[in-house]
């Protein structure tokens, strides 16, 4: 009969685990659900699981019929599509029976802090994604492209890394977009002032499409849609934020520059 | 005009590669989920431009990327979501985002209100397309397993 006990709790701890994982790397709410609902009907035994996108709450009936349940909050959301799909792979496979309750905990508990991309790699890339969509937003294509691609890089590049430097990496979301944006104005109304050349239009608009909400958005209106409408509510309000937070860091930059005279 | 095609294929396909790498994309659906994205910022230039109705554009766009992220996903085993972000990416209104702002900077408020309504038309029509169509081919997909059984 302990046994049993010491089963289920396990089986608990696993389900919460893909439902963290799924929640904080921007998957769906009714897929985290389905996950740590899937995970413990396979382990046999009948779960409810309430998921929001600020924290998860999982109840499990062990063998004896008695309820246990475990809450946890979420303080970092972010986008790791990787983590949500080999989530989704393991407790897949667990359910089909190819892999044993343990083996699923550990490759969930690996998971949690696998890296598929390092730090610089992240940089360098969000770096050369502002480079490209400057040049997109390009009304006309001549050689000052070239130079708003190279200031976008830089900007988009510089404010990255300040934005996950580890002293604000565990601070607010809103906070680090306001600063990221900032300083992405910054940079680029300088440079555009100093040399005389380049289109700050399109370098900013490059520069601010990785910090865009577009995905939060499209996963609100999904859980919405989809009937979690508390998720969806929860997911709009932090949309809303990161754009406030994006249009504020680049318009205290610009109604600076005007009230000292530059022309935009 | 050929060449801006170009531009924008070109422009779109890298910037989508490296916006997957920040978004921790599994390797397996990198090139083809960035190929995806670049067809479908050439729907919404071809018919924005032979049309020239902004959320017409916008509307088909986002369908086109909805329908071949489920293809996608059912061909390659993967969920969804994974194509799905890729290929909104580059209609996501910034331009919209940076418009409104400027509006409010230069205190034009008939500027920011009609393009404040613009922005946030476009992303509804993204995300709720997106959504639809979501649901629906989950809903088909769950009745046939229904069936099955």
């Amino acid at each position: 009969m302990n046994n049993c006990v010491e089963n289920t709790d396990l089986l608990l701890d696993t389900a919460q685990l893909a439902a963290l994982i799924v929640l904080e790397s921007g998957g769906e709410t009714s897929r985290a659900e389905e996950i740590a609902t899937i995970i413990c009907k396979s382990g046999g035994r009948d779960a409810e699981a309430i998921v929001l996108p600020t924290g998860a709450f999982l109840t499990v009936k062990d063998c004896e019929g008695k309820k246990i349940s475990a809450a946890a909050r979420i303080k970092i959301r972010g986008v790791n599509l990787y983590k949500v799909e080999r989530a989704n792979a393991y407790s897949r496979s667990f359910s089909a029976g190819k892999i044993t309750l343990s083996e699923l905990y550990e490759n969930l508990t690996k998971l949690r802090s696998s890296i598929l991309y390092s730090k610089t790699a992240v940089i360098l890339a969000s770096g050369l994604s502002a480079a490209l969509f400057a040049l997109l937003f390009e009304p006309t294509i001549n050689l000052i492209c070239l130079f708003d691609m190279l200031v976008a890089f830089g900007a988009t590049a510089l404010s990255q890394w300040v934005g996950m430097s580890s002293r604000l990496k565990n601070s607010y979301q809103f906070t680090v977009t306001f600063l990221s944006s900032f300083l992405i104005a910054l940079i680029t109304i300088a440079t555009v002032h100093f040399s005389g050349i380049g289109n700050i239009d399109s370098i900013i608009i490059g520069s601010i499409m990785p910090l865009l909400p577009g995905l939060s958005f499209t996963n609100a209106i999904r859980d919405t849609v989809m009937g979690d409408l508390i998720s969806g509510t929860i997911r709009v309000v932090e949309t809303l934020l990161i754009a406030i937070g994006i249009a504020g860091g680049v318009g205290v930059v610009l109604i600076a520059y005007m009230n000292m005279g530059g022309t935009i | 005009m050929f060449i801006y095609y170009l531009r924008d294929f070109v422009a779109c396909f890298g910037a989508t590669i490296f916006y997957c790498i920040i978004m921790q994309l599994p390797k397996k659906a990198l090139w083809i989920s960035s190929l995806s994205s670049a067809l479908t910022y050439i729907v919404y230039r071809v018919i924005f431009l032979s049309i020239s109705s902004e959320y017409v554009g916008y509307l088909a766009a986002s369908c086109f990327a909805a329908l071949s992220a489920e293809i996608l996903a059912r061909a390659c085993k993967m969920p969804a979501t994974i194509f799905i972000f890729p290929a909104v990416i580059p209609l996501v209104p910034g331009l919209g985002l940076y418009r409104t702002m400027l509006c409010l900077v230069r205190s034009d408020m008939s500027g920011f209100a009609s393009e404040g309504t613009k922005t946030l038309i476009i992303s509804g029509i993204i995300a709720v397309t997106v959504a639809v169509v979501n649901a629906f081919f989950r809903s088909i997909l769950k009745r046939k397993t229904v069936a099955k059984e």
